[in-house]
């Protein structure tokens, strides 16, 4: 009996399994119909949209801009359109648009933004005409007779796209980092709603507020919710105390070191070394915070970071404007978000090379979609751009979306007034290679990650980079003189094209481009180009150093494996 | 043979009739539709060239080339087009083949003097980039390209900027030096023309290379005025502007300008912050800032005249 009873309950639950499954693939089907039935129907053109942005409350805020535009379309036009997004996981966005690309079937808007490089012009549409005409929803405003380009904060240069120099798309939004704070623990443990601005004070605040946990048994608490990730972000607290170090060795006066040869020169010539006490200011700013991060942090996932926070484990945490929506959300308990606060002219021990805050001027458009080559309606597709970013829906969008806007006169909703961008202030780089992810950057990073762990001093940190740094250098000098050969080499393979087009345009027919615009692309070529052929320059400049007997050059010279006059 | 019996065709004439319209159509109407479908070809040969796809690239020069219906100058632009890939494209780029190929068209396009001009230059590009280059084998190619290329054309200018790029490509300051003189010698062709801001950076370039910052200022502000597309490249341009007059000139009045001009032309500039501060230090006399390294020992005031 007790056998037929426990049969039939398994029975019950596989009939149960089985009914929902029926149900489920019912109502999947039902949906997919509706939705199909709704985007073939007569007289109806549909609008797909791919992008990877699953940031909660930003596919509500595009879902209302796009009806919006639905609105306005039909009544412009008598034109009923429907826009239909459809958001992907960022693990697989890249596969998927490569083989909807090259099977031809990928939508009619597509986000850019994941290393497109080079398929650009070839499964998008390029938009350079309109960017220079002004955009027809921005009419009866200030950006009426302004070029669409222009009235964006970066002037568009984000769209275009190196491959063939057009523009390719439109950006409707962007980002910021700031620190984001637990108001309810910051009343708690010290009776204010705000934490302070200055950089000593609030490394204090987290020194007490470790005091405050330990007095209190709350020992779950952390005053930072922090990854290796995290660090990262928090070098934003920086100020400019290398614009000095940046400025004397700048050789070509364009005030930019870092990153390149003049880096590589400076360090041959004794220019600087890492015991220079701007770079140790510079470093010991973010490593003097790093005590005050969750115990093992280096080990620790960015979003278990996050999760601290929101959990309201943490009495800070930092990142980009794209959280801030899912942070306020997910928390029970008044959060605030503030600025970096950054050493000063007169703090006690940076305060010597402090030269102010870090500029963030420029503002790096994201959510650019562009029009692909299988849009089977790209004039509306242009269309709903336009709309998206003019000053009024962009505005309205990125207040939907808690986003900031990227056109200029846009105002923010007020959870993204702390994003809004300060332009005033200083540089800062990279001052420690000459080329990208090379072994200077390998050195740097281990020593540094020591340094943060506080496993080392930054005296041990210095020492273990200039150890290293001679071999490293030497390695990172071959591949900038090999680098910039190529470079040069592939810009050769586009002034190419440039010319043949140049010289052979009249002749294809009805694809005859405009030789205006040949030209244009030529001079924009060249204009890049001239400086490609600076390893001549290097050259002289590195002989010199070894003809003067430089010791650090010398010691260069000894790792040096490769014929380097060829390199040119 | 098509004469009418008592004014009437028989089936078989019609037949007869029809088969020499369809015959004659194929080859008169056949070779107009065969042309807008061959610049297709090349079109397409050439935005494939673009893209990087060399191989389809090649495949649609190749039909070209080797097409009945095809024009001599339809058949010289693909089998250019296939030399243009062979000397260009990454990977497999192969210079020292592409002379063969190069020096072969030559010979075909005979009196085609605008031809001549873009191969020659393509041939001197080709002497340059082998291992070790010929310079002045480059430079021989590059003046006789200069004789056949119409003046004022695009081409000539573009030419003529190579020509001067074969001053840069040695570590030799002697042979920078005269390029720089070479480029006087050049500067008033490129008076007007589009390419005159590109003409007075690569000066800028070769006064840089050899440390001359009374040259390298005089280009640099020569390539501003004649306009520059790339707002980067203004950027830097007017910021190299700025600092050199201020460390190498002390033409303190002019600094001040040129930060202006930064501030006001660059506004997105992650340098206007500073041009602005520094711009009104110098407005006041204050020679060493309060945010770059001192210029000078101990402070001297300035009074801006």
């Amino acid at each position: 009996m007790g056998d037929r009873r426990k049969l039939s309950w398994g029975k019950i639950s596989n009939l149960t399994a089985a009914v929902v499954l029926v149900v489920s693939f019912s109502v999947s089907l039902w949906r997919v119909y509706t939705v199909q039935e709704l985007e073939t129907q007569e007289g109806i053109a549909a609008i797909h949209v791919v992008h990877w942005q699953l940031e909660a409350g930003f596919r509500e805020a595009f879902d209302e801009i796009a009806r919006s535009f639905e609105g306005v379309y039909l009544e412009e036009t008598g034109t009923k359109v429907r826009v239909v997004q459809n958001a992907i996981s960022e693990r697989v966005y890249k596969q998927y648009v490569q083989t909807q690309a090259i099977g031809k079937t990928l939508p009619d808007l597509v986000e850019l933004g994941r290393e497109e490089a080079g398929s650009v012009p070839r499964f998008f549409i390029s938009n350079t005409e309109e960017v220079q005409k002004p955009n027809p929803y921005n009419v009866n405003t200030d950006l009426e007779d302004i070029p669409w380009m222009d009235t964006y904060l970066d002037g568009m240069v984000g769209s275009i796209d190196p491959t063939d120099l057009e523009y390719y798309g439109a950006a409707s939004t962007t980002y910021s980092i700031r620190m984001f704070y637990n108001k309810e623990l910051l009343k708690e443990a010290f009776g204010v709603d705000k934490p302070p601005t200055g950089y000593r004070p609030f490394l204090e605040m987290c020194r007490k507020f470790t005091e405050w946990t330990e007095a209190n048994g709350y020992l779950d608490l952390t005053p930072v919710a922090a990854s290796k990730y995290q660090a990262s972000v928090f070098t934003n607290m920086r100020a400019a105390t290398l614009l000095d170090l940046i400025l004397e060795n700048d050789r070509d006066f364009d005030g930019n070191f870092g990153a390149n040869d003049e880096v590589f020169l400076a360090y041959a010539s004794g220019g600087f070394d890492f015991f220079d006490e701007r770079i140790r200011a510079d470093q010991v700013t973010v490593s003097n915070l790093t005590k005050y991060f969750s115990p093992g942090f280096m080990a620790m996932d960015r979003m278990e970071a996050q999760f601290r926070f929101t959990q309201g484990k943490a009495l800070f945490c930092a990142s980009g404007s794209w959280d801030a929506m899912s942070f306020h959300s997910q928390v029970d308990f008044p959060m605030g978000i503030c600025d970096f606060p950054y050493p000063t002219k007169d703090d006690p021990e940076f305060g010597e090379y402090v030269r102010g805050r870090v500029s963030e001027a420029g503002a790096p458009p994201v959510f650019r979609l562009a029009i692909s080559k299988f849009s089977r309606h790209p004039e509306i597709a242009l269309n709903f751009l336009q709309f998206l970013t003019s000053r009024e829906n962009n505005e309205r969008f990125n207040k939907l979306s808690r986003w900031p806007p990227v056109i200029k006169g846009a105002e923010p909703h007020k959870l993204m007034r702390p994003f809004v961008r300060n332009p005033e202030g200083f540089w800062t780089h990279d001052i420690h290679r000459a080329v990208g992810n090379g072994p200077a950057t390998a050195i740097f990073n281990q020593a540094n990650w020591e340094l943060v762990e506080h496993k080392i001093s930054y005296e041990d940190f210095a020492a273990m980079i200039e150890n290293e740094m001679p071999r490293a250098m030497a390695q990172e000098f071959e591949r900038l003189l090999n680098n910039e050969s190529e470079e040069r080499l592939a810009q050769e393979m586009a002034l190419s094209r440039q010319l043949a087009a140049l010289f052979y345009g009249s002749t294809w027919g009805g694809n005859a481009p405009s030789q205006n615009r040949i030209r244009n692309k030529m001079i924009y070529l060249w204009e890049m180009r001239m400086r490609r052929y600076r390893n001549s320059y290097r050259l002289m400049e590195w002989q010199k150093l070894l003809d003067e007997q430089e010791p650090k050059a010398l010691e260069i010279n000894q790792h040096v494996k490769i014929r380097l006059e060829g390199r040119i | 043979m098509f004469r009418a019996n008592n004014g009437r065709f028989s089936g078989k004439q019609i037949q007869k009739i029809l088969f020499v319209v369809v015959f004659i159509s194929f080859f008169v109407i056949r070779p107009s539709h065969g042309q807008d479908y061959l610049s297709d070809q090349l079109f397409s040969g050439w935005n494939e060239y673009g893209l990087q796809a060399f191989s389809n690239a090649d495949e649609l020069f190749s039909v070209v080339a080797n097409s009945e219906n095809a024009t001599q100058e339809q058949i010289l632009q693909a089998k250019l087009g296939r030399a243009f890939i062979v000397h260009y494209q990454m990977p497999g780029r192969d210079p020292s083949a592409a002379i063969s190929l190069y020096e072969k068209l030559l010979d075909e396009v005979e009196h085609r003097e605008l031809w001549k001009g873009l191969i020659l230059g393509r041939l001197a590009d080709c002497y340059l980039e082998i291992s070790p280059p010929e310079i002045q084998r480059a430079r021989n190619l590059y003046t006789q390209a200069f004789t056949v290329l119409p003046k004022g054309s695009n081409l000539l200018s573009e030419t003529m900027l190579r020509f001067l790029t074969t001053y840069l490509v040695n570590p030799d300051s002697i042979e920078i030096r005269r390029g720089l003189l070479e480029s006087e010698r050049l500067r008033h062709r490129f008076e007007g023309t589009p390419f005159a801001s590109v003409f007075h950076g690569l000066r800028a370039e070769m006064a840089f290379f050899i440390s001359d910052y009374v040259a390298l200022t005089e280009a640099l502000d020569a390539q501003y005025q004649n306009g520059i597309s790339n707002i980067r490249v203004k950027e830097a341009v007017l910021f190299r502007l700025a600092r050199l007059c201020e460390l190498k000139l002390s033409d303190y009045d002019r600094a001040e300008q040129y930060y202006r001009l930064l501030d006001a032309e660059v506004p997105s500039s992650q340098k206007a912050y500073f041009a602005r501060l520094r711009a009104d230090e110098l407005a006041a006399g204050k020679l060493n800032s309060d945010f770059a390294p001192p210029i000078i020992d101990g402070e001297t005031d300035y009074n801006g005249g």
